[in-house]
This record gives C-alpha cells, sequence and structure tokens, in this order.
C-alpha cells in the first residue's frame, strides 16, 4: 500500500468511527466532558430506564412479604437503583428543560425523599417491638402505592418537559 | 518511508469531486456529529400551561385535607372505643395510617421543593406564568408581582407549619396503632392516651396549616383572573 493510500484510509476509518460511535451510542454525549449535550434518543433510555425501575420497586414491594428473610433488603436496593437513576436522568436535561422544570425536578426529587422515609419508618416501628411481618407489610403498602403516585409525576413532567422529543 | 504532509492530505484523488473535496466533506460531517446532540426539539418547550399550575396546587392541598380529616376520623373512632379496640376498628385504622402516607405525598414532595428552593421556586414558578398565552392573564401577573411574592411567602410559611406538625402526626399515630397491634386492651393505658391527645393536636395543627394554605391559593387565582371572568387557575384555560 503506498504511503499516501495509508494514510487515506486510516483518515477515513477514524471519522467513519467517530461517525458510527457517535450515531449508536447517543448516551456518550450526556457524559461529555465539555457539557451536557444530551441527546433525545439519551434522555429516552433513561427515562425508560427509571419507569423500569419503577416497576421493578413495586414488584419487589409485592414480593417482599414471601421472604423468610431478605424482604426488606431487596425492596431498599430497588429503591436506591431508583434513586441513582433518577439522578442520571436529571444529569441528560438540557439547560431549557432544567430551568423551566427546576420545580419539578426539586418536587421529584422531593418524593423521592419521602418514600425513603417508609424504610426508616418501618426501622422504628421494629425498633419498638412491632412484629416484623407487620412492620414489612405496612412498609410495602406504602411504597408501592407511593411509588405509583411518584411515576404519574415523573411521566406528567416529562411530557411536560418533551423529554427525549 | 515518505508520508504525505497535512497539504498533501487536500490533493489526494477522490472518486467523485476530487482531490479538493476530501477535506470540507470530512470537516461538514465532524460539525454535522458534533452539533447533532444540540439539535433537539427541546428547544421550544411549550409556552404555557406552566405546570406549577395554582389549580393543581390548590386541588392538591384539598386532597390532603380529605386524607388528613379520614385519618383523624379513625382516630376519633379508635379513642371513643371503651376498654378494648375491635380487629376491625384497628385494622380500619392502620389502613388510614397508611393511606394519610400516600395520599399526603404529592403536597408534601411540593412543600420540600418549596422549602429547598425558596425563593428560587417562585421565580421559575412566575417565569412560567409570564409564558402563558393569555396576554391578560400575562398582564395581571405582572401587575400583582409584589401581591402574589407575599402570597407565596405565606403558603411558604405554611407548608413549613405543616410539613413540622406532620411528621410527630405520623409518629404518634403509628404509636397509637402499633400498641393497639402489641394489645388491643392498652387502649385505656395511660400511654396510648397520650399518643391519641398528641396525634390528635398535631393532625388539627395539619389541618389548620392546610385550610390557610387553601385559602391563600384561593386569593392568588383571583389575583390572576381578568375581571369579569370565573376565578380559576390560568393553567386550566
Amino acid at each position: 500500500m503506498k504511503p499516501n493510500t495509508c494514510t487515506r484510509v486510516i483518515l477515513t476509518g477514524l471519522l467513519l468511527s467517530f461517525v458510527a460511535l457517535s450515531s449508536f451510542e447517543p448516551a456518550l454525549w450526556a457524559q461529555a466532558p465539555w457539557g451536557n449535550l444530551s441527546t433525545p434518543q439519551a434522555q429516552r433510555n433513561v427515562m425508560r430506564d427509571v419507569q423500569g425501575q419503577v416497576n421493578l420497586l413495586r414488584n419487589a414491594t409485592r414480593t417482599a412479604c414471601n421472604f423468610a428473610s431478605g424482604g426488606f433488603e431487596s425492596v431498599y436496593q430497588q429503591f436506591e437503583t431508583l434513586r441513582g437513576l433518577y439522578s442520571a436522568f436529571t444529569q441528560t436535561l438540557n439547560s431549557q428543560q432544567a430551568s423551566r422544570g427546576a420545580n419539578q425536578i426539586a418536587e421529584l426529587a422531593g418524593g423521592l425523599n419521602i418514600l425513603a422515609e417508609a424504610f426508616t419508618n418501618y426501622q422504628d416501628d421494629v425498633a419498638n417491638g412491632r412484629d416484623l411481618r407487620a412492620a414489612l407489610s405496612d412498609m410495602c403498602h406504602v411504597l408501592n402505592e407511593a411509588a405509583a403516585v411518584w411515576l404519574q409525576e415523573f411521566n406528567k413532567d416529562c411530557l411536560q418537559l418533551r423529554v427525549g422529543w | 518511508m515518505n508520508y504525505p504532509d497535512t497539504f498533501e492530505i487536500a490533493r489526494f484523488p477522490m472518486p467523485h469531486g476530487g482531490a479538493r473535496s476530501f477535506v470540507p466533506a470530512c470537516a461538514f460531517l465532524v460539525a454535522l456529529v458534533l452539533t447533532a446532540g444540540c439539535a433537539s426539539k427541546t428547544s421550544s418547550l411549550p409556552p404555557s400551561r406552566p405546570r406549577q399550575g395554582m389549580a393543581e396546587y390548590r386541588q392538591l392541598t384539598t386532597e390532603a385535607e380529605h386524607a388528613m380529616h379520614s385519618a383523624l376520623a379513625a382516630l376519633a373512632t379508635v379513642s371513643t372505643q371503651s376498654d378494648q379496640c375491635p380487629p376491625a376498628v384497628l385494622t380500619a385504622f392502620s389502613n388510614e395510617v397508611c393511606r394519610v402516607q400516600v395520599d399526603s405525598l404529592r403536597i408534601r414532595a411540593r412543600s420540600q421543593a418549596m422549602l429547598a428552593r425558596g425563593d428560587a421556586y417562585f421565580e421559575s414558578w412566575e417565569e412560567n406564568l409570564a409564558r402563558i398565552d393569555d396576554p391578560a392573564v400575562r398582564s395581571l401577573a405582572k401587575q400583582q408581582h409584589q401581591a402574589l411574592q407575599e402570597g407565596f411567602l405565606k403558603v411558604k410559611t405554611w407548608s413549613k407549619e405543616a410539613h413540622q406538625s406532620f411528621q410527630p402526626f405520623l409518629a404518634d399515630m403509628r404509636k397509637v396503632r402499633n400498641a393497639l397491634e402489641k394489645n388491643p386492651a392498652s387502649l385505656s393505658a395511660d400511654s396510648t392516651r397520650k399518643y391519641i391527645a398528641a396525634a390528635r393536636t398535631s393532625g388539627e395543627e395539619v389541618e389548620s396549616s392546610l385550610a390557610k394554605i387553601r385559602g391563600e391559593v384561593d386569593a392568588m387565582i383571583a389575583m390572576l383572573t381578568p375581571p369579569g371572568n370565573t376565578p380559576q387557575s390560568p393553567e386550566t384555560k
């Protein structure tokens, strides 16, 4: 191969790799070190992750009472994952969405804090001698319904802020 | 080995367009890729219907008031039992303790956001109001800026009060439930009676704060209603 042909092939290859990478992995844009250049596809991906995680959390609350042990831990783990995904979701919002939706974002974060209170209430109840199964059942009942309310708000806010459009 | 220098790349023969089109084509593709993330349709968010509408806030307040009313009614039913709390009454009370936590979620989340963001919360709300389609409402929002801001401060203060009373209310409700679950005959015990009284007091404080919030929100809705129109939130238009 001639040197000039070789350079041309390398340059073209690099260029095509760059184009292909940016087309098929939009999440990379959300993590770009030069700022938030999240694409609609990246927003949709994280939005669906959050929605899916709420469903996983709700499933965990429905099955936790069937376990002899580890029910609390499994629900708590799902909740923490949801928190992490919601945090990742807020990072994908562009500046306009983040600015206009600042109150909604704060409300959704507040909602997660309130959901977390169910875990503290469970621990307090158990520490005060309440039956474990009754405490877990109530915690799961509250979390299951509260997570559904939170998801409704999340979906409404995503629609209003045109997340993923 | 002789490699072409940077300028020589422009002279590479290309199948279409010749050597001179290679560099501009590369530059165009790179520019296209770099700006792809910026070409989102979110650059034009809807100009009207700000979510932070007063009507929605009023609705949340009313829902929370109903939830508090039901919870306090269940507490009253428990407290009127003679020595022992029947299982059905205890189950209904326990359900109300769960229900009030869920039904108050949205207003508590809003209160937390208001307290966390402070003045920025009102500023965001007012900015959204300024984007409303109806020019009459936009004009009223501008004219009533001072009054709306004062109203918001009152709502924030009462939200804080409601939040501060809700925590002990819920804690005492849970203590009553836990005590009766352990021993339904503990209804006449001094400690249970103390928890019932404390829950009633803090619950009534929450109700009072919610009523004040609703009153102020109604006043703010009226401020944003053009003369001759039925008071309603701009958002509902």
